[in-house]
């Protein structure tokens, strides 16, 4: 028996390494390596948290200065299942590495935080065999509440290292096979198919007559996000940010307000397609949709992306957003939170008019022949003497670019996060003078102005209150005191292109002096003037 | 041994004997003796938590669940009757003091555990109890709060929060401008200046309290608002004091951002006190019902918390008919749904307790106006003049400051009055062992009714030679079901299983029923030694019948996270 099992496994390990496509992604021991390599005064290393399984959720720091200064946040895969997002960001940082001058270029004024794999439980399980899309990481949970935890997980029948799909003809059944294709079972009715019922592949372990209900660990992390989070899901976990992952993100976001814009990669996307104001929904009493005031914001942004990656024609991608890590960075965070598909599969390459299902499968039947897996006969113990068959198409084929297309894209973001960057507020102190009223009273004016691409913050920031308005802080001589105005003030919000004037009275005290203005917030770069500095 | 054993009994019999009168309803020999006439600071409630785990080691456990963020201990007391571990009993949640200032709650939490010790060798109901439940008692959860308002100028409304320091007006600074004590009375009472047109005068009936002039009238004084200075020069006062988050708005279900629910804070259970207690319950999975302690206003509450939320039907029956026993147990006390007779919450713990628990939660806020003159009163605070009223008759002053002027840095020459932080919402010395023993009843009453499954039946047929029916009668003869309608539709908990195990009977298949006869039975053909049943309703009956083949030593066991765990034995022959 033991002979049996070291031949399989080999057979798996040969089957694995046989597949380019899937060895050129790193596994957590891997990106660990890599960051452990990384030696740049540029890069400050820190590992957010420590999993229960002992992997490393790594931050890294990309700065020019101890200063703090406005950052981005970046984060790899969302998608727990993709190992995509940060091996593009990790042959981004390799790229920088390289060229110190494109480095400091991106620093001069700001710092980048990136959080390459932020579930890397779950990612790890791109790299187990056999192969299996399995998005939750390893907390137990009791996915089919019959007090047993973890018991019905797949099994890979045929042995061929992928889970891929059962099929059993059944006149209860309601799926068909598509007629383009023997690959497609959909739920549309084919005259000339018999109809099937359709499970995972796998054994009824816990005899309940569900299949691969309560597999291996339980909770995805994208879905415990607090933002429209899906109560009583069993993989969003017992309550919002119940999960290690999530928890750390979030602390570490709430410590550093100096974030002004989110980036990350996961199966949303605003980026093809700007998110835009849902007029329905904005005047519920909990909104769900962007403020109008920020769709000006996600379209530039968007048009930077399409621009930079020559996208045509915008894909429509699926996502389940609830519970997910970029709506809760714009909601519940109140920052400008972009994401889209570290790569979505070209089925705009395929002509004709057909659904993006079939399409995805014509892509693969000409771009990955291998991906898919010949229905076969199997005798299964839960179905004796049933015609069932075992079959479909591999596990994570659609979901991961090859070799040559990661890196053209890494180059790519390079260019988007540089560009990306230099939307974003410029306040100016245009004006702060001293008028003598007379020998003991003076009025000081101050006036500023947001020449930048970007408001000081956007609506969501103002609103959420979670991202700081501009503050002010007048200090004045020691004779000075004040007879009218505070010494501290704050600007709500300055659009682009806009401008506001204070004013305050002064007792000089018939003594010469001069007034200093400070305009600060965590998220912009702090600008100080003189009374009578001419700006 | 047995000597010694004798002469105690004696001298005990001797005690009682000489104690010819004693008053009912109170512990007539505590061994640990506590008056119930004051409110306590967390290390002196510490204090009797400590006594009574040496005093009654087999009858609870002290322990700590974690720190709250002044470094003060998060006491939690399990208390149930060593018969049976405390885990596998159904066990009722009661915890106090979420919000700091509404102070009774933790001397009521505290009574409960003081009472049902104290108590058991002396009523037979309550020993009773402790064999068939568990309570898990958390007298304050917010135990750094509490002491800032004991011995920290606050109004009785303050602090509400707990104590982490938040910058609430975003200018980079936390708690920089809090309040000021400008009359050092340990009160924060209110600011008035004299104003030729201001908008408000001096109460003519009682001249501590002012009254809002009617149009075209006269007024004498400007209100300022409580007690501060502009410390952070910003021209605003008392705009950032101590947190400003709520720990009762951050709670997983329906949780909201500061933008449309107040107090808060960052994400669901983000503040680590609220997160503690959360984990705690949450692995006490025998939690069945719960009492979280509040002021003011007199109420038995209950959720939604939101207009668009709601509670299933069948699980409103179950609340209103406790409260009804409730509302004659504590006089004055009305059963009210946060959402429809107060305003909206999202991210509450009683809320929590039943949408995402399953667990029946009252929400008691504690001391109503009706205490003052046993008279039905217009809203949950009493009126000003009927506080002025109960000042002056039953505390003779003591509730209230005598106006005074003052030198205001920033307002010149103001005066400072009003009421003290130490009443209004929270009852004087005399009446605060009533306040705790009737909500302790309440509680007592709630518990009692929780699921409580036995075996009332095992019954054995011979149906041929080698095969038997086994039939099961379960019973809950109480009020609550194992699971509520809310948790059957959604899942949340796992349903009660009976299991038959044995070595020699093989179960062929099982069937359950609501009623003897198997009329109307389902079948469960998979797995049958292990019948899932989902829910045992209010003074509800389960028949399950296991057809088997063999004979033998058979054992059933019926487990319920909820209603508790029995077991029974079968001999098949």
């Amino acid at each position: 028996m033991k002979i049996i099992c070291v031949l399989l496994i080999s057979l798996f390990s040969i089957n694995m390494h046989a597949e380019p496509l899937f060895d050129f992604y790193d596994n957590n021991n891997e990106l660990d390596s890599f960051i452990e390599s990384v030696d740049s005064p540029f890069v400050e290393k820190t590992v957010l948290a420590n999993t229960p399984s002992q992997n490393k959720i790594h931050l890294l720091k990309l700065s020019a200065s101890k200063e703090t200064k406005p950052a981005i946040l970046i984060l790899g895969d969302t998608n727990p299942a993709s190992p995509v997002g940060s091996k593009i960001l990790t042959e981004w940082l390799k790229l920088l590495l390289e060229n110190k001058e494109a480095m400091k270029g991106l620093l001069e004024t700001n710092s980048i935080y990136i959080i390459p794999r932020p579930f890397p439980d779950s990612t790890d399980k791109f790299f187990q065999n056999p192969k299996f899309i399995n998005k939750s990481n390893n907390t137990p949970v009791d996915s089919d509440s019959d007090l047993e935890i973890d018991e019905d997980g797949p099994e890979d029948l045929n042995k061929d290292g992928f889970i891929t799909l059962m099929r059993i003809k059944d006149e209860e059944g309601d799926y068909y096979q598509h007629p383009d294709s023997e690959f497609l079972m959909t739920k549309d009715k084919n005259k000339d198919s018999p109809s099937y019922k359709v499970f995972s592949e796998g054994i009824d372990n816990d005899k309940d007559e569900l299949f691969n209900e309560d597999s291996q660990g339980g909770v995805n992390p994208n879905k415990n996000f607090s933002f429209a989070y899906p109560y009583f899901q069993k993989d969003a976990g017992v309550h919002q940010f119940s999960e290690l992952e999530s928890k750390a993100i979030v602390d570490f976001a709430f410590e550093h307000p100096e974030i002004f814009l989110i980036f990350s990669f996961g199966d949303e996307d605003n980026l093809h397609k700007p998110w835009k104001e849902d007029p329905n929904k904005k005047k519920a009493t909990i909104r769900e949709t962007i403020y109008k005031e920020d769709e000006s914001l996600f379209s530039e942004y968007s048009k930077i992306y399409n621009q930079t990656f020559s996208i045509k024609t915008p894909a429509s991608t699926k996502f389940n957003h609830q519970g997910s890590f970029s709506r809760w960075a714009y909601y519940h965070f109140g920052r400008i939170s972009l994401s889209t598909s570290p790569w979505i599969l070209p089925v705009e390459e395929i002509e004709g008019k057909m659904s993006t299902a079939l399409k995805e499968i014509k892509w693969l039947e000409q771009n990955r022949p291998q991906a898919f897996v010949k229905w076969q006969k199997y005798q299964h113990p839960d179905f004796p003497g049933k015609d069932l068959e075992i079959g479909g198409i591999k596990p994570f084929y659609k979901l991961i670019p090859d070799q040559k297309t990661c890196l053209d894209r890494a180059k790519k973001f390079n260019s988007f996060i540089s560009q990306s960057l230099k939307l974003k507020a410029n306040i100016l102190i245009k004006e702060f003078k001293e008028e003598k009223l007379n020998n003991q009273l003076s009025r000081l004016t101050l006036k500023i102005a947001n020449e930048g691409l970007a408001p000081s913050r956007p609506e969501i920031g103002m609103r959420s209150m979670k991202m700081y308005p501009l503050n002010i802080e007048l200090k004045l001589p020691k004779k000075w005191s004040l007879y009218k105005g505070d010494l501290k003030g704050q600007v709500s919000k300055l659009d682009v292109n806009s401008s506001t004037e204070r004013e305050w009275l002064i007792l000089t005290n018939n003594v010469e002096g001069t007034a200093k203005i400070t305009i600060k917030s965590p998220h912009i770069s702090p600008v100080t003037a003189s009374s009578g500095d001419a700006q | 041994m047995k000597i010694l054993s004798i002469i105690f009994i004696l001298s005990c019999l001797t005690v009682t004997a000489q104690q010819k009168y004693f008053a009912v309803g109170t512990p007539v020999n505590p061994k640990v003796p506590v008056s119930w006439d004051k409110y306590r600071s967390s290390s002196e409630i510490e204090k009797i938590l400590n006594q009574l785990q040496k005093s009654f080691p087999k009858w609870c456990k002290l322990e700590s669940l974690g720190k709250s963020y002044g470094n003060r201990d998060l006491w939690l007391i399990t208390i149930t009757a060593p018969n049976k571990d405390h885990s596998e009993k159904p066990a009722f949640w009661i915890d106090g003091g979420i919000h700091a200032n509404e102070l009774q709650g933790v001397e009521a939490s505290l009574y409960t555990a003081w009472y049902l010790l104290e108590m058991k060798d002396e009523n037979e109901y309550i020993k009773q109890l402790l064999h068939d439940r568990t309570f898990y008692i958390m007298p304050t959860m917010s135990p750094d709060s509490r002491d800032a308002h004991l011995s920290e100028a606050n109004t009785t409304h303050t602090p509400r929060t707990g104590q982490i320091p938040i910058d609430d007006d975003l200018d980079g600074l936390k708690d920089e401008d809090g309040f000021d004590d400008i009359n050092k009375d340990g009160s924060i009472s209110m600011m008035r200046k004299k104003d030729p047109n201001g908008h408000w005068k001096v109460n003519p009936s009682n001249p501590l309290s002012m009254i809002r002039v009617k149009n075209g009238e006269k007024g004498d004084y400007t209100i300022l608002g409580m007690e501060g200075i502009d410390n952070d020069k910003d021209g605003r006062i008392n705009e950032d004091g101590d947190g400003s988050y709520d720990p009762n708005r951050n709670w997983a279900w329906n949780w909201q951002p500061e933008q449309f629910q107040r107090g808060a804070h960052n994400y669901p259970f983000s503040i680590p006190e609220v997160r503690v207690v959360a984990q705690a319950i949450m692995k006490r999975r025998n939690i069945s019902a719960s009492q979280t302690y509040h002021n003011t206003g007199g109420m038995l509450l209950i959720g939604p918390g939101s207009k668009k939320d709601s509670y299933e039907n069948a699980d409103m029956k179950i609340f209103s008919q406790l409260a009804d026993t409730g509302e004659k147990i504590i006089p004055g006390y009305k059963l009210k749904v946060v959402s429809k007779d107060l305003y909206s919450v999202y991210g509450g713990e009683l809320d929590w307790f039943y949408k995402m628990r399953g667990v029946f939660c009252f929400n008691n806020e504690l001391f109503t106006p009706y205490n003052f003159f046993h008279r039905q009163p217009s809203g949950y605070m009493a009126k000003a003049s009927e506080m002025h009223e109960f000042d002056k008759f039953l505390l003779f002053k003591q509730g209230s400051i005598k106006w005074q002027e003052f030198d205001h840095p920033q307002y010149g020459k103001i005066e400072i009055g009003g009421f003290s932080k130490n009443w209004m919402r929270q009852p004087p010395g005399f009446m605060i062992q009533e306040e705790c023993h009737r909500n302790m009843a309440f509680t007592i009453y709630h518990a009692s009714e929780m699921p409580l499954v036995k075996i009332s039946a095992t019954e054995v047929k011979r149906v041929n030679e080698n095969l038997y029916e086994v039939t099961i009668t379960l019973k809950n003869n109480k009020l609550c079901p194992t699971h509520s309608a809310h948790d059957l539709k959604q899942r949340i908990n796992p349903p009660n299983f009976l299991l038959f195990n044995s070595e020699n009977v093989k179960v062929l298949t099982a069937f359950t029923a609501d009623e003897l006869l198997f009329r109307y039975s389902s079948e469960q053909k998979k797995n049958p030694s292990k019948v899932k049943i989902a829910n045992i309703g209010s003074y509800g009956t389960k028949y399950v019948r296991f057809l088997v083949e063999g004979k033998g030593k058979v054992f059933i066991n019926f487990i319920s996270e909820r209603a508790g765990k029995v077991s029974t034995e079968i001999e098949l022959k």
